[in-house]
C-alpha cells in the first residue's frame, strides 16, 4: 500500500446564495496516496470542483462556509492562515484549470509565467538559472522549440499547447500533488489523448500525484488508479478503477455507465438514460439524494441517507440495496 | 433509386480574415437521402458548422451548389427561400444561449408558427401542446421562462422550436455537447424516436465519434475543410481505413480499464494546421504516421476503397494490407 499524502475527513462546503445556503459538498472523506491518479467523477454541480478548491482555499471567503479536516503532511489545510496556505498552494499542491485560454496571463511571456511561482519559493535563483529551468519544463511537457517558445506570449499557442504550458506552470515549484479540474474538457479528442498521456508520464517520471476531476467515465477508465463517484455533494461510490467498472454497485454509477455512448458497443445499441435531473442543493435533502431518479427506490431511501459501506476492503458504496439484488 | 433530399456538390466556403483567406470548407460533396442521418464528425475548426451555415443559407457560398429536393438554393427567390426554411430546422449546441431569455417557452415554440402563418387561434394552442408532448415537456410548463428549466429541458424547447413548422430536414449542430452526461442519453433517445415517428432526415454534427455512432446511418469524417472518409456507420466503425479516422477512434478512451490497459493508442503528434495556409498535399500529411513524399505534394481524391466506403488517402489500400 502506498502512503497517504492527503487525507480529507468529513468535508462540508456551503455557499451563501441569496439568503439561502447552498450545500455544495455534504460531508465527504477521501485519501490521495503518493504517486497515484485519483479520479473524481460526477455531473456539473455535484461538488467535485468545490471540494478540491476548498482544500487550497480558492473559494470566495465571505460567502463560503467550510468545515471538516484535510491532513496534508501533518498540517490541517482547512485551519491554515492565509500566509501558511501560501506556502502550500502552488509549491506543495498545484492546480490545472479547465480553460487554458483564460487561465494564462496574456501580457506575460510564457517562460516568466512558468517560473513566477517557482521564484516565489526560490528567491535566490538567478535569471539565467530560472530561464533554463523554464526551458527544461517546456521540454518535459513536450513543447517543440522550447528555447524560443519561452519568450513568446500565450496567444501564439493553440489550446493544447496552452494546456501543456499550464501543466509546466503547475510543475515548476515541484509540487507533490496536482489538482487537475477538467483539464481536457475544452480540448479536441486527439489533443485530449496527448494531454492525459502526458499527465500519466509525469506521474511515473516525477512521482507527482494527481487528482483528476472529470465528468467523463471513459477518461476515468483510461487514466485513473482509484475513483470517487460524486452525486449531489456526496461520495456515493469509491473504488479502485478496475473494481468500479467490473462491479459498479451504486445505482447512479450503474446508470451513468449505461447512459454513455461507448465505442466498444455495436452501433444502435440502446442507451438507457437516467430519468430526471439532480436535486436542488439549496433545499434540505431528506434521505438518499438519488432516490427520486433511482429505479430501485425503497421506502427507507426517502427517510434515511445511506452511509458508505464496505463491499470489499477497497470498494465502498452508499446504498440501502443489497449488492445481491438484480441490477 | 431514391433522389437525395440534400445534395452538396463541390462546396467551397472561404472567409477573408485580415489579408488572408481562411479555407473553411474546401471542395466538399455530400448526399443525404430521406430518412437517413448523416453524422459529420471532426475536430474544432474543421468546417463542420460552416457546412451547416451554408445549408441554412445563412451565408453565401464561395463556389459549388447545394440542392434541396432537387432545387438549387441559389436559384430560390425570397418567397421560395421562406418555403425552404419551413422545411428545415436547426438545433443548436448551447441551450442557454440559443433561447431568448425574455420569451416564455410557449412564445419560443410558437414563433415559427407565426412567421410561417401555419396555425392561428385555438389551433395554435393545440399545436404547442402537441409539440410539448412530442419532446416530453409538461404542458403546464409552457408559460415558464428559459431560466426556469434545466439544461436538458431547454434543449427540448430548442427541439420543439425546430419541429414547430413541420420540417423534413433537421440540422443538429452539436446538440448535446453542452449537456450533462446523464441527460445526454435522454436527448439522443428523443432525437431517435422523433426520427422514427415523424420520418425526419438529420444532419448530425458532432466532435464525438461515440455519439455519432448511436444516431447516424452514415458518417463523414472531416479534417481541415475536407472529407477524409465517408461510409455507412457500421462499415466506418468496423473498418476505418483513413489514418485520421483510425487515430480519432483510437484517441477515445473506452470505459473499461482492462481494455484501456492493453490497448495500443495511436497518439497523433502536433496539431491541426491553420486553414489559412493549409498543407499543399493531403491536409493530414503533417500529422500522419504513414505520410510519404507524395502525400505532402498531391492532394488525394476521395475514392471508393470498399463497397459504399470512400476515403481520401494515397496509401490506401496499401497500409491496410500491412
Amino acid at each position: 500500500m502506498k502512503n497517504p499524502l492527503l487525507t480529507v475527513e468529513d468535508l462540508h462546503v456551503s455557499f451563501k446564495v441569496q439568503k439561502k445556503l447552498l450545500q455544495a459538498v455534504r460531508g465527504i472523506s477521501f485519501t490521495v496516496h503518493e504517486q497515484e491518479i485519483l479520479g473524481i467523477v460526477g455531473e456539473s454541480g455535484c461538488g467535485k470542483s468545490a471540494s478540491v478548491k476548498a482544500l487550497i482555499n480558492l473559494l470566495p471567503p465571505y460567502s463560503t462556509l467550510i468545515s471538516g479536516s484535510a491532513l496534508y503532511r501533518g498540517q490541517n489545510l482547512i485551519s491554515l492562515s492565509d500566509t501558511e496556505m501560501q506556502k502550500i498552494r502552488g509549491k506543495e499542491i498545484g492546480m490545472i484549470f479547465q480553460d487554458p485560454m483564460t487561465s494564462l496571463n496574456p501580457t506575460m511571456k510564457i517562460g516568466d509565467q512558468i517560473v513566477e511561482g517557482y521564484l516565489l519559493h526560490h528567491k535566490s535563483a538567478s535569471r539565467q538559472e530560472t530561464r533554463e529551468y523554464a526551458i527544461r519544463l517546456l521540454e518535459l511537457v513536450g513543447i517543440p522549440q522550447a528555447s524560443s517558445r519561452v519568450d513568446e506570449y500565450a496567444h501564439t499557442l493553440s489550446g493544447g499547447m496552452r494546456q501543456r504550458v499550464m501543466i509546466a506552470l503547475a510543475l515548476a515549484p515541484k509540487p507533490k500533488l496536482i489538482i487537475a479540474d477538467e483539464p481536457t474538457t475544452a480540448l479536441d479528442v486527439t489533443i485530449q489523448a496527448q494531454i492525459l498521456d502526458l499527465m500519466k508520464q509525469i506521474k511515473d517520471k516525477t512521482g507527482t500525484s494527481f487528482v483528476l476531476i472529470t465528468h467523463d467515465m471513459s477518461v476515468v477508465a483510461g487514466y485513473c488508479d482509484r475513483v470517487l463517484v460524486m452525486y449531489a455533494g456526496k461520495v456515493i461510490e469509491r473504488a479502485p478503477v478496475e473494481a468500479l467498472f467490473n462491479r459498479p454497485s451504486h445505482p447512479y454509477t450503474q446508470g451513468l455507465l449505461q447512459s454513455i455512448p461507448r465505442l466498444d458497443m455495436p452501433a444502435h445499441h440502446p442507451l438507457l438514460p437516467i430519468q430526471g435531473s439532480p436535486p436542488s442543493l439549496t433545499e434540505e435533502i431528506k434521505g438518499c439524494a438519488f432516490c427520486n431518479r433511482c429505479t430501485h427506490v425503497m421506502p427507507i431511501c426517502k427517510e434515511k441517507d445511506p452511509e458508505l459501506e464496505k463491499l470489499t476492503p477497497s470498494h465502498f458504496y452508499a446504498c440501502w440495496r443489497d449488492d445481491e439484488s438484480p441490477r | 433509386m431514391m433522389n437525395p433530399l440534400v445534395k452538396i456538390s463541390k462546396l467551397k466556403k472561404f472567409y477573408a480574415q485580415d489579408r488572408n483567406i481562411v479555407r473553411s470548407v474546401d471542395d466538399i460533396s455530400l448526399e443525404i437521402f430521406p430518412g437517413q442521418t448523416l453524422g459529420l464528425v471532426g475536430e474544432s475548426g474543421c468546417g463542420k458548422s460552416t457546412i451547416a451555415r451554408c445549408l441554412m443559407h445563412l451565408t453565401d457560398v464561395t463556389a459549388g451548389t447545394i440542392e434541396f429536393d432537387g432545387k438549387s438554393l441559389d436559384s430560390l427567390n425570397r418567397k421560395e427561400l421562406k418555403v425552404y426554411r419551413r422545411q428545415t430546422g436547426m438545433i443548436f449546441q448551447d441551450p442557454y444561449a440559443s433561447l431568448n431569455p425574455r420569451m416564455t417557452a410557449k412564445d419560443i415554440i410558437s414563433e415559427p408558427l407565426e412567421i410561417h402563418r401555419i396555425v392561428r387561434g385555438g389551433d395554435k394552442q393545440k399545436r404547442i401542446y402537441e409539440l410539448l408532448d412530442l419532446v416530453g415537456l409538461p404542458r403546464e410548463s409552457s408559460s415558464r421562462f428559459p431560466h426556469e428549466f434545466s439544461g436538458g429541458q431547454r434543449q427540448r424547447i430548442g427541439i420543439a422550436r425546430a419541429l414547430a413548422a413541420g420540417p423534413r430536414f433537421i440540422i443538429c449542430d452539436e446538440p448535446i455537447s453542452a449537456l450533462d452526461v446523464s441527460v445526454q442519453a435522454q436527448i439522443i433517445n428523443l432525437l431517435k424516436n422523433l426520427q422514427r415517428e415523424i420520418g425526419l432526415t438529420y444532419l448530425f454534427i458532432a466532435h464525438d465519434l461515440r455519439i455519432v455512432k448511436y444516431l447516424s446511418t452514415h458518417v463523414a469524417v472531416m479534417y481541415l475543410g475536407q472529407i477524409m472518409e465517408i461510409a455507412e456507420t457500421k462499415e466506418l466503425y468496423d473498418n476505418p481505413m483513413h489514418p485520421y479516422t483510425q487515430a480519432l477512434l483510437s484517441a477515445i478512451p473506452i470505459p473499461n480499464p482492462k481494455i484501456e490497459k492493453t490497448r495500443e493508442r495511436i497518439v497523433l503528434k502536433g496539431e491541426v494546421p491553420s486553414p489559412i495556409n493549409p498543407p499543399k498535399g493531403c491536409p493530414f500529411a503533417t500529422r500522419c504516421p504513414h505520410a510519404t513524399p507524395q502525400c505532402h505534394h498531391v492532394r488525394p481524391e476521395l475514392r471508393t476503397v470498399a463497397p459504399g466506403h470512400k476515403a481520401a488517402c494515397h496509401l490506401l489500400p496499401v497500409i491496410n494490407e500491412a
